[in-house]
């Protein structure tokens, strides 16, 4: 076992021994909610496993394969036959499926080829598995060679005869069937032949996985009506045709065979067999899939986290001779995380308004150049507007009302006539501010408040190039959330926040450690980098995906950081799927199946319409990233143009105008003409 | 992929992150957690907005620091080896054979002039330049044991107590380095030996090549007229002194790092780490360290060890 020094630095279980698979485990709930209650490895039907990156598939199928069901029982074989199946895990990554293509060979040539090896690839661990077992029950020579004469007989017997004798005799034998292909595969690109006698198929496809299981259970008592599981794990590694013929043998199956299949959700391509059949869900397999059982699990995944983080602290603490109760280490480890206070902001922010004009003084300074001349009537015009407010959020609110206002002004007058009309403007917000200040009644800003206040402090702290201020939820419930049901996403957030923190010296795991604001931030922001990094799509497709994501968080930032928002804290979007063209939701369906948007189950219908409207918010983990809220409050009607300019790649060369014509209502001075300057970098606020 | 929309870290954290990817790969083995948090300890000023301050600018100046880890030495090893010596021998043979490609004829005089050349290690046996020469031979495969020499020697003694050249074959000497700062190290190790080899055979020819050297220090050598060539593979010009005006630490500008600022901070520890140096031996000020030693002409915030300062790149200094 390792002695980790971050108890939170293994993200894979790829990465995990089998001690540490056992030690690392948690399961998701108990009795109902266990995961091997709807993984149920004692009934026939084939599972298939989907889950995003990180939800913890490998995790769940290397706990129930066979060297696992040996250390949960102590390698007591009885006990192990007790659970009824015997588990045989395969990582096909380490089979290099792309290599059985090109180089010269016919494709039917390659499908043969590859049946064939993956066969034997199965059928050798399957014997290993059987030999231990026979060992394990002292099984008979006569017994023994009853099978291995069942087992020869699998094997065309036309020009030689096979004669193995022993169980390890067969072993050797298909491994070095196994060679010969390798050796064939990897020199065809010389010889662009294959050499028959060497590669020649000497068993029908699945005779072997199935029919040495069936021989076996019929022959060993003690091997009796014990199901043989067949694990494959990592499916989406695997070209289509070759996934094909795993659903093949899936179709094909035979007593007491089975198979489980894990895969990544875009890894979930085809349900096609070699006879073109389809299997279905629910009929010749049942699809499992995680992300979903999570979310509509929801109110159990904080927990299963929260004990993945104390499994982990435990054992981090024992392995240095620490005792610590489970639900003390817990409580201490959650009380390192420095609390995210609003008040703390605004304090900071208006002594800092004191000593310094703070940006979004500046920046309203700025933009007044544009109708109020002379330029020196500027300064006093927003000190009047200021109003000797000391508080910064208040200023922002007076800001606000002030922007609303100035957009709503009749835009056919001139602009610089209009002075006489912003002041009325800015008279009149501030009387109506003293009323909310003197607790009278102020509709106007009492509604601001309440919707702005999040935004309003998000826009101060980027404002000002501090945005690691604005964490706005901090600690363990929090990162439980932003981890957006993904047990990876939370593990890494942990982890960077104990990597980050000792590198800024809060020495986080010792007795007197924190977890500061700032090192929560930047572990939010470095795994919402990561995540944004490792989204496993490739060539034009990932072009596609980052753009669109691209300019999504340009209008989602767009709506938080402007002058004048018109929505509250939004995240999210609506969108009616009539609206949109095959190539949008086509793009949509990807990156939900990504994981970059999540669809919201609520729908709702469109206010004029009545037609049905679908929301999906980002992921929230990626949100720190664009300085984007999590919690869910208000949500952007994404229109019929908008909408495919975003998610439709063939127009992404008409999105930056549309978006500086957005741009123009939302920020001041709220020109029209900006369309047309081409030189101002209009993705700036 | 476009990132270019993303808010910006606070410089901090950018810097950190950067130093942070700098010991998980070039510096791993080398610098620490702790190592960094003692480092960035030392700037401990009497109010908390300087601190931060020197801090901040302190971790942009290591943010900056170019280290020369094993693989980095072997590759300029091999560099030094092509681009110095061997490339102009081999340009002067085929010209002089009519700018001949028969490559038989060029291997053929080159192994000639090779024959009469040494390699030889500056100093004694534990010091930097005989150290060089153990990857020198591993990373160039023309190079065997019998092509290279101590400084020592060079030169011996005849029965009459008087100097002559140990290996009177031998036409061309390579003087081999890891660094000329100022230049003054050099001349103080090589000049007498130089001489007197020059003294009993004005034919020979006398390089002295290594792989970092600043302009000023290659200047300062070239002038004393000792050598026939003094060369190095990565010449630092003036804009690698950190606090000049024309620094490239500073092209760039970020809210709170400051030149003028981060020079008054370095001066100020300088001057209790390294007396009358406090921007490195000869003002050097340099940003610069290898895998086998600290030079004395970077900043000695970085590689000081008086008076209780956590030095982050250490220095080995040469026992008398």
């Amino acid at each position: 076992m390792k002695n980790l020094e971050n108890p939170f630095s293994v993200l894979k279980a790829t990465e995990f021994t089998n001690e540490e698979i056992k030690e690392y485990w948690v399961d998701f709930g108990h009795g109902k909610n266990s995961v091997f209650n709807f993984l149920n490895p004692t009934t026939d039907l084939p599972k298939y496993l989907l889950g995003s990156k990180g939800t913890g598939k490998t995790h769940i199928l290397k706990y129930a394969s066979y060297p696992l069901q040996k250390l949960k029982a102590n390698n007591d074989f009885n006990k192990i036959l007790e659970e009824k199946y015997i588990g045989l895990y395969y990582e096909l990554y380490g089979y290099n499926a792309s290599r059985f293509k090109g180089k010269g060979i016919d494709q039917d040539q390659w499908n043969t080829v590859f049946e064939y090896y993956l066969d034997l690839f199965l059928a050798d661990k399957l014997l290993k598995t059987y030999s231990e077992f026979f060992d394990f029950f002292k099984v008979n020579d006569d017994l023994l060679q009853s099978v291995l004469k069942g087992i020869n007989n699998l094997f065309n017997q036309t020009e030689s005869p096979l004669e193995c004798k022993s169980i390890k005799e067969l072993i050797d034998y298909i491994s070095l069937l196994r060679k010969k292909i390798d050796s064939e595969i990897n020199n065809v690109a010389f010889t662009r032949k294959f050499n028959l006698s060497e590669i020649k198929s000497l068993f029908t496809p699945g005779d072997l996985i199935f029919g040495i299981p069936e021989l076996i259970s019929q022959q060993v008592i003690q091997l009796k009506d014990v199901k043989i599981i067949y694990i494959l794990d990592e499916i989406e590694k695997l070209e289509e045709w070759q996934k094909v013929y795993i659903n093949t043998l899936v179709w094909d199956k035979r007593k007491p065979v089975t198979f489980w299949l894990g895969m990544r959700t875009w890894g979930y391509t085809t349900w096609t067999t070699k006879s073109t059949e389809l299997i279905r869900d629910g009929h010749e397999f049942n699809k499992i899939d995680l992300d979903s059982f999570i979310s509509n699990n929801q109110e159990l995944y904080p927990e299963f986290v929260s004990n993945l983080c104390v499994n982990r602290l435990t054992k981090y603490f024992s392995k240095r001779g620490i005792s610590i109760e489970a639900k003390n280490i817990k409580k201490d480890f959650e009380d390192k995380f420095e609390q995210y206070s609003e008040e703390s902001v605004v304090e900071y922010f208006s002594n800092l308004g004191k000593r310094k004009e703070l940006a979004h003084i500046t920046k309203l300074k700025e933009k007044l150049k544009y109708v109020i001349k002379p330029e020196k009537a500027i300064n006093s015009f927003v000190a009047k507007l200021i109003d000797d407010e000391e508080n910064v959020l208040f200023q922002k609110y007076k800001f606000f009302k002030f922007y609303k206002d100035w957009y709503n002004l009749d835009s056919d007058n001139k602009r610089l006539k209009r002075q006489w009309t912003l002041e009325n403007i800015m008279f009149a917000i501030n009387d109506e501010f003293r009323k909310y200040k003197t607790g009278s009644n102020s509709i106007v800003f009492e509604e601001i408040v309440d919707k702005r206040k999040k935004d309003f402090i998000a826009q101060i702290c980027v404002e000002n190039n501090e945005p690691a201020r604005n964490i706005e939820h901090s600690g363990i419930d929090s990162f439980i959330e932003r981890s957006q049901c993904n047990p990876r996403n939370f593990l890494m957030i942990l982890m960077k926040c104990v990597e980050i923190g000792n590198l800024r010296n809060e020495k986080t795991l010792e007795p007197e450690g924190k977890v500061s604001l700032e090192t929560q931030y930047r572990a939010l922001y470095d795994t919402a980098e990561w995540f944004y990094k490792t989204i496993e799509i490739k060539g034009e497709e990932a072009k596609k995906l980052y753009d669109s994501l691209q300019f999504l968080s340009d209008i989602l930032k767009l709506y938080r950081y402007c002058d004048k928002p018109t929505e509250t804290s939004v995240f999210g979007f609506s969108i009616t799927h009539e609206d949109l063209s095959n190539e949008a939701k086509r793009q949509i369906g990807d990156m939900e199946t990504y994981s970059i948007i999540v669809k919201d189950i609520k729908g709702r219908k469109e206010r004029n319409t009545s037609r049905e409207e679908n929301r999906y918010f980002l992921n929230k983990t990626l949100c720190p990233l664009w300085g984007l809220p999590i919690k869910k409050r208000g949500i952007l009607d994404l229109n019929r143009e908008t909408a495919n300019l975003i998610f439709n790649y063939t127009l992404k060369n008409q999105f930056e105008s549309s978006y500086k014509k957005i741009r123009s209502k939302l920020v001041a001075p709220f020109l029209k003409e900006e369309l047309t300057n081409s030189s101002q970098n209009t993705l700036d606020f | 992929m476009a990132i270019e929309n993303f808010i910006e870290l606070p410089l901090k954290d950018q810097l950190l992150k950067k130093v942070e990817s700098y010991m998980k790969s070039i510096w791993i083995n080398r610098i620490d957690k702790n190592k960094l948090n003692n480092w960035l300890n030392n700037f401990e000023d009497s109010t908390i907005d300087i601190d931060e301050k020197e801090k901040l600018n302190m971790l942009f100046l290591l943010s900056k620091f170019s280290f020369l880890g094993d693989n980095e030495i072997r590759s300029l090893l091999k560099c030094l080896f092509r681009d110095l010596f061997k490339r102009p021998i081999i340009q002067r043979i085929r010209k002089e054979l009519g700018d001949t490609l028969v490559l038989e004829d060029i291997n053929k005089k080159f192994s000639v002039e090779f024959e009469v050349t040494k390699f030889v290690a500056i100093g004694g046996v534990s010091e930097s330049g005989a150290m060089l020469m153990y990857p020198f031979r591993q990373e160039n495969d023309e190079i065997s044991e019998k092509n290279i020499i101590l400084q020592s020697e060079i030169l011996k003694e005849n029965i009459g107590g008087q100097k002559e050249i140990a290996l009177p074959s031998v036409q061309r000497y390579i003087f081999i380095d890891d660094f000329i700062g100022t230049g003054s190290q050099g001349k103080d190790k090589l000049k007498k030996d130089v001489e007197s080899l020059k003294n009993l055979n004005k034919n020979l020819e006398l390089c002295y090549y290594v792989l970092v050297a600043t302009e000023d220090g290659l200047e300062e050598l070239n002038k004393l007229n000792l050598f026939t060539s003094v060369e190095a593979v990565f010449v630092l010009d003036g804009t690698f002194k950190a606090f000049e005006e024309e620094s490239r630490y500073y092209k760039t500008t970020h809210n709170g790092i400051d030149r003028e600022y981060a020079k008054k901070v370095a001066e100020k520890y300088g001057q209790t780490l390294f007396y009358t140096q406090e921007l490195g031996f000869g003002d050097c000020q340099l940003l610069l360290g290898f895998d086998h030693n600290t030079p004395d002409n970077t900043l000695p915030i970085f590689w000081g060890e008086e008076n209780g300062w956590k030095y982050i790149f250490k220095r080995f200094i040469k026992k008398a």
